[in-house]
């Protein structure tokens, strides 16, 4: 664990419990009205990027991405797979919470560069994706957050952030998948449930569950550090 | 038009009784004194009483207008009712009409089909 001091062999409370602590403190700002916003935009961000990565990797291409200051957003592809494409919108959030944790947690070194590798990201789907003002706005709000990560001073801090970061985006991805559950014949999983044949409420669970495993995953990954 | 019964009161008084008594010439008097006096008075009524004569003929001048329209537009109608109801006989039955919207909402979904081709984009929300 990197923030272990070499000499002491225990780690400490809030070291042993950082994940739950971690946990507590994105649960609470989930929770609050005009703070959990911005991480919104971000798990809106990652979700409509997986859809547009899923298009490329499967031989098609991001027409345009669109996030809304609600928290919702739409990614227009062109050609792909659309099974694919419309399965990694939630499971991609999942695994982007989970990698952005996981590498954060590796050294802080790696959480520098990776931080970095998401504002190079952010970057490119402004050059490349992003069409309206109003999705360039709320990515260029992104673009200073992750900015506002590297004006940190000690790289502990910036470890945290992102660690804090990545369990924000987990934690969306579990839920975002109920609101689906609208009774409207609308999103991801209806979609699915159209080109599969199986019911929408069976693709929602899959995600959730998928998004619990995640923070599992993580929870585990602390104990044996 | 709007015509004051107060006016013309005073002087149907007068044209019915010639021979007036002291008390009705001291009245024509008094009103003759009254009209001495108020001339800018009567002036203003008589200017309201032309106004609110122009401002009926201005009434009538638009119910005119309006009639005037309304003739116009039904005579136009008539007109295209007659000349629709002169060419239904060269129109092709609605049985035939049905068979070429047919033809053509076919040839529609061809198009749709090849336009989605071209640009046809997915949305994922």
């Amino acid at each position: 664990m990197p923030d272990l001091p070499l000499s002491s062999l225990e780690p400490s409370f809030q070291q042993k419990y950082r994940f739950w602590l971690l946990l507590f403190v994105a649960i609470i700002i989930h929770q609050l009205p005009f703070i959990s916003i911005p991480f919104k935009w971000l798990e809106s961000y990652f979700h409509e990027i997986s859809h547009g990565l899923a298009a490329i990797f499967t031989g098609g291409e991001i027409v345009q991405i669109q996030l809304f200051p609600n928290g919702a957003g739409l990614c227009t592809t062109r050609g792909g797979m659309a099974f694919i494409i419309s399965l990694m919108g939630y499971a991609g959030a999942t695994f982007w919470g989970v990698v952005i944790y996981s590498l954060a947690s590796v050294h802080h070194r790696m959480a520098q560069l990776f931080a970095a590798l998401l504002m190079l990201l952010i970057i490119c789907s402004v050059l490349f994706w992003v069409r309206d003002i109003l999705t360039f706005v709320i990515v260029s709000m992104l673009f200073i957050l992750f900015s506002l990560h590297f004006k940190l001073k000690k790289l502990h801090y910036l470890q945290l952030l992102l660690q804090l970061t990545g369990l924000l985006v987990l934690l969306n991805s579990v839920l975002s998948p109920l609101y689906l559950i609208d009774g409207r014949a609308l999103g991801d999983g209806q979609s699915l449930a159209n080109i599969s044949m199986i019911p929408e409420i069976i693709w929602v669970i899959m995600w959730s569950s998928l998004g619990v495993l995640g923070l599992v995953y993580l929870a585990k990954m602390k104990v044996k550090i | 038009m709007q015509i004051s019964n107060a006016n013309i009161a005073p002087q149907a008084t007068q044209k019915i009784n010639p021979q007036p008594s002291t008390e009705s010439n001291s009245g024509r008097l008094e009103n003759k004194g009254n009209n001495q006096q108020n001339p800018s008075a009567l002036a203003n009524e008589r200017n309201r009483h032309l106004e609110r004569l122009s401002a009926d003929e201005h009434a009538i001048a638009a119910v005119e207008q309006d009639f005037n329209t309304r003739s116009k537009t039904s005579a136009h109608s008539n007109s295209t009712q007659f000349s629709s109801s002169a060419a239904g006989y060269d129109l092709p039955s609605s049985r035939n009409q049905g068979a070429v919207a047919a033809y053509q909402s076919v040839d529609n979904l061809a198009k749709r089909d090849s336009v989605q081709q071209v640009f046809g984009v997915d949305l994922f929300a």
